[in-house]
């Protein structure tokens, strides 16, 4: 067999590969294209009109954008420091909270930390009912107020305090709630990654001085983990600019006082019920270049070698 | 010569001329008053300023009754002068200059304590021994006659004592009883009065000692507890607008409150005072309020200070000095009424100039109208541009009028923080509508054209010359120990290890950093933005910065070599030296993007300043511990005892300097008193 021969042939195989590997992928990347690509795509094309809904969208350039730097106070000086400060504290927090709760329950036993990662999992998936069960109960208003109640029977407090309609505490609640609900797919992942670590590591580890469980982790566990990591930080970002819509069953939206108005929230506010379409599509788009530029961050961070 | 000689008279002309002008301006500020007039400035602290008030009259006697012992006073539009004439058993009615009208109560009233005028003339009385309210009609018949509410809520034990009295226009009593430490007894006209309930009750202080104990504590040692009982209002007053204000004693936070007609508070005085004696709503939305020794403060609506003055009598007898204060009032020209219990008298006072144009840019800005109340508030300003209520004032004002830079110049000059937000805001906001498009076009051309430079270098190459000198200065070894400072910071544990056992870092580097964490302390703590500065303006302590910083870095070091040599550390002076310097790299790096932030982030982003200052705090100490642990070579055990210990060491130090230092001064002191000694009996 000549050179030549085995080059084409071993493209020949490339290229069916390559068929195979198109076909498999093709019902996704439909699915895809639908209802994801096209949508932001659009939503591109949308935040350059003024779209009320009814009538046929209308060209306006870069205004959208314009008012949202300039002309929307509410943007400006409610919206932007509530989600910033709530992707700081939810964002780092609750991949701090992760990364300490998978490590953990690594250390328990395989049918205990099945029951417990499920168990610290599911607020994430079933918040909106949680709201509706859990958290309006405690931070009802009145004394019968879970929280309230507790408070009164300590002595710190005399009267109930509303606690959804004063404007001091919705954001810190908020951000409770999302520290609680903060254990998503990026938990299992970090679960995943640290139990995939390579035993035999530990052992080299402990003969070569490591002492303790802090040591193991600082040297060991988390330079083995890097991607679970990364991923992990990438879902917590994506999640913590994304919150916001299952607070409206909380506060109602717009909160009181824009007190815990998110970028979110903004964007319902002007999409769904000031119906200005063109504008809530440029809000949007300002959302997803923050959480891309943030991404970019942690792409920095995590993948740094040196 | 002849210059200097000039120069001289010219400097002696002019120190002549300082003297003059401030020796008519104290002239003009004496003029007669027995006390001195404080405000407060932006920072907190007192402040004297000029003479708000002054003694204007004395009222001892209306025609030939004398008083006897007066406890209350109600001054009305029309005029005229009620005083609860306690020791006579009466109320007497005069006018303002002092002239008798008429008496009422004779034969009816027993200890008169509290007494109130409505706008129709009614007379209502608090009678503390008749254990009765007495309301008599404007010709001094008597109309009605409360006595204890039958109410059960009222409480059956209770006795109704009731010592002041105030009446809203609808007629509903609102009455400060003695003993009764439920709060202010709200009683309704109808059907020979009715109780409506217990109004503005204060609060028991709790401390946080208080709540522990309680929570922790089982119901019988809770019962054993002292009950922890709210202290009652002891005077109140009402406004045009039916609202309450009430003094209470010995509470720091309820001294003085103003409640709206659900009994809730809505102010919150930036100052208080042990013993208030009474409180009388002004007539430009402002509220006096008296202490027992004679002190009246006024505050404008929102409960911030305008004035302290006046003061007790010191034997003196001095016109506008009082001895026990019992009541306040105030007529329709702004003079204050005070009766003084103990001398039996009513003294008056007359707001000065300054003070008159101040009520007038009250009046107006209370009532939204900004622009005209800036004429006044200039001339106050002119009177006294320090004065910070006017400035504040003015700021507020100018930002109404969405002037902004005015708005900010005021408010920086009063200190007032929020309005100085707000105008820094809007500034801000107009100079982003101007510049962002521009700014976003030149962000994407950056961009391309780094790009465009990136392509054509991985073609041409052509950045090579650049490289070069990168590599040709980073190779200078005080360059490249100065990056591994920058190393450090990102990687502490394998940077430690530098520092410990490759030598990566120098003295001289170190010194260098020091020099510079120096600068940037001191440039951001001076220098930064007005929100953000904890030092008050024009105020500079450079050199005990410079020492604190030398002396701080000295005693760590020290301290903590002292403490590790005998812990089996192996760290020399100069590791540790190195290190901890090393460990402030990320303030060094951090601190100007934040100074330069301070300058235009508004109270609204304050988080973004926190966030940062908890970022460099936390990551110098976590390199500042790791460096102890890796220099020495300890565990983390081993490194938290050492710190412990490097502490206790430091306070010993502290201390023991501080003795030396007390003891060599007394044997300087010895010394130059035998000196002096010596000087004199030479002398002689």
């Amino acid at each position: 067999m000549s050179k030549k021969l085995v080059t084409t042939s071993k493209k020949l195989a490339r290229r069916d590969n390559n068929k195979n590997g198109y076909l498999f992928i093709l019902p996704y990347a439909i699915v895809f294209t639908i209802f994801i690509l096209v949508p932001v795509i659009l939503a591109v094309i949308l935040s350059f009109t003024n779209f009320n809904a009814i009538e046929f969208p209308s060209w306006v350039g870069f205004l959208n954008y314009i008012t949202v730097l300039t002309n929307d106070e509410v943007f400006m000086q409610h919206v932007l420091p509530n989600t910033v400060v709530y992707a700081l504290v939810v964002g780092v927090g609750g991949y701090i909270l992760s990364f300490v709760l998978a490590w953990a329950l690594c250390n328990l036993p395989s049918m205990l930390r099945t029951v417990f990662a499920l168990i610290i999992y599911s607020p994430s998936m079933t918040a909106g009912v949680a709201m509706g069960v859990v958290w309006k109960v405690i931070f009802s208003g009145d004394q019968t107020g879970l929280l309230n109640s507790w408070l009164m029977e300590l002595g710190i407090i005399t009267e109930p305090i509303i606690w959804l309609i004063n404007e001091n505490y919705l954001l810190p609640i908020v951000i409770v709630i999302g520290l609680w609900s903060s254990m998503g797919i990026g938990f299992l992942s970090l679960i995943a990654g640290i139990l995939n670590v390579d035993e035999s590591l530990y052992e080299a580890g402990a003969i070569d001085g490591i002492k303790n469980r802090f040591q193991e982790m600082i040297y060991i566990t988390i330079p083995s983990m890097k991607p679970q990591m990364f991923f992990a930080a990438v879902m917590s970002i994506v999640n913590a600019f994304q919150a916001g819509s299952i607070y409206t069953l909380l506060t109602g939206n717009p909160s009181p006082g824009y007190a815990s108005q998110l970028l979110v929230n903004h964007i319902e506010d002007y999409g769904f019920l000031r119906y200005e379409m063109g504008y809530a599509a440029a809000v949007s788009v300002v959302l997803l270049l923050i959480v891309q530029i943030f991404s970019k961050v942690a792409n920095k961070l995590f993948t740094e070698e040196d | 010569m002849k210059k200097y000689i000039l120069n001289f008279k010219r400097i002696a002309l002019s120190l002549l001329a300082m003297v003059l002008v401030m020796s008519s301006a104290l002239t003009v500020q004496a003029e007669d008053a027995p006390y001195k007039t404080y405000t407060f400035d932006g920072y907190g602290s007192i402040m004297q300023t000029q003479t708000a008030y002054l003694p204007y009259e004395t009222i001892a006697k209306f025609d030939e009754e004398a008083l006897s012992g007066p406890s209350d006073m109600c001054i009305t539009d029309d005029g005229f002068i009620y005083v609860a004439d306690t020791g006579n058993s009466r109320v007497v009615v005069g006018d303002l200059e002092g002239n008798l009208v008429k008496i009422i109560g004779e034969g009816t009233l027993k200890t008169p304590k509290g007494v109130f005028v409505t706008k129709n003339n009614h007379v209502y009385v608090a009678d503390r021994d008749a254990q009765s309210i007495f309301e008599f009609d404007e010709n001094g018949d008597l109309l009605n006659q409360y006595g204890k509410p039958a109410s059960p809520l009222y409480g059956d034990a209770l006795e109704f004592l009731p010592i002041k009295i105030v009446v809203n226009d609808a007629g509903i009593m609102y009455v400060v009883c003695e003993s009764n430490t439920n709060g202010i007894v709200e009683i309704s006209p109808n059907e020979g009065g009715t109780f409506l309930g217990y109004f503005g009750t204060n609060q028991a202080e709790r401390s946080l000692q208080t709540i522990i104990y309680r929570a922790i504590a089982s119901d019988a040692q809770r019962a054993k507890m002292v009950s922890n009982i709210p202290s009652t209002p002891d005077n109140l007053c009402i406004d045009d607008n039916g609202l309450i204000y009430t003094v209470t004693r010995g509470e720091e936070y309820d001294t003085l409150k103003r409640l709206n007609i659900a009994g809730k508070n809505m102010i919150e005085p930036d100052t208080y005072d042990d013993i208030p004696a009474a409180v009388a709503a002004g007539n430009h939305d402002n509220v006096f309020m008296v202490s027992q020794q004679g002190y009246v403060y006024e505050f404008n609506n929102e409960g911030e200070i305008l004035y302290v003055f006046g003061g007790a009598d010191d034997g003196t007898q001095r016109v506008g000095l009082c001895t026990l204060v019992s009541a306040i009032g105030v007529d329709t020209e702004d003079r204050i009424y005070i009766l003084d219990q103990d001398k039996a008298q009513i003294q008056i006072f007359e707001p000065t100039e300054f003070t008159n144009l101040l009520h007038e840019a009250l009046n107006l800005y209370a009532t939204g109208r900004y622009t005209e109340s800036k004429a006044p508030l200039e001339e106050v300003l002119k009177m006294n541009s320090m004065f910070d209520y006017a400035n504040k004032a003015m700021g507020r004002a100018y930002f109404q009028e969405e002037n902004y830079e005015k708005a900010q110049y005021y408010s920086k000059l009063a200190k007032d923080y929020e309005g100085y937000s707000d105008a820094s805001w809007e500034i801000r906001n107009l100079q982003l509508k101007k510049y962002i498009v521009p700014f976003i076009w030149c962000v994407v051309g950056l961009w391309v054209l780094s790009k465009v430079i990136k392509r054509l270098d991985q073609k041409k190459n052509i950045l090579q010359p650049v490289r070069d000198v990168k590599e040709k200065i980073g190779s200078i070894d005080f360059i490249a120990k100065l990056q591994y400072a920058w190393y450090f910071m990102k990687h502490p544990f394998e940077g430690t290890y530098g520092i410990a056992r490759e030598g990566k870092a120098s003295l001289r580097v170190a010194n260098f950093l020091v020099a510079v964490f120096a600068i940037e302390y001191i440039i951001n703590k001076y220098l930064s933005g007005f929100l953000w500065k904890n030092v008050r303006e024009g105020r500079y302590e450079l050199f005990s910065d410079i020492a604190t910083i030398v002396i701080v870095l000295i005693a760590v070091t020290g301290c903590s070599y002292l403490v590790s040599t005998i812990n089996d550390g192996e760290g020399t002076i100069k590791k540790l030296y190195c290190s901890f310097v090393y460990s402030l790299t990320p303030y060094i790096t951090l601190i100007p993007v934040v100074f330069l932030f301070s300058h235009v982030v508004t109270i609204n982003e304050e988080f973004l300043i926190t966030f940062a200052y908890i970022l460099i705090y936390a990551w110098c100490a976590i390199l500042f511990v790791l460096s102890v642990k890796e220099i020495n070579y300890y565990t983390m055990k081993e490194t938290f005892k050492v710190l412990a210990l490097t502490v206790f060491t430091i306070l010993i130090l502290a201390l023991l300097i501080f003795i030396i230092y007390v003891l060599w001064a007394q044997v300087f002191e010895f010394i130059i008193a035998i000196g002096g000694e010596v000087v004199y009996r030479i002398g002689n």
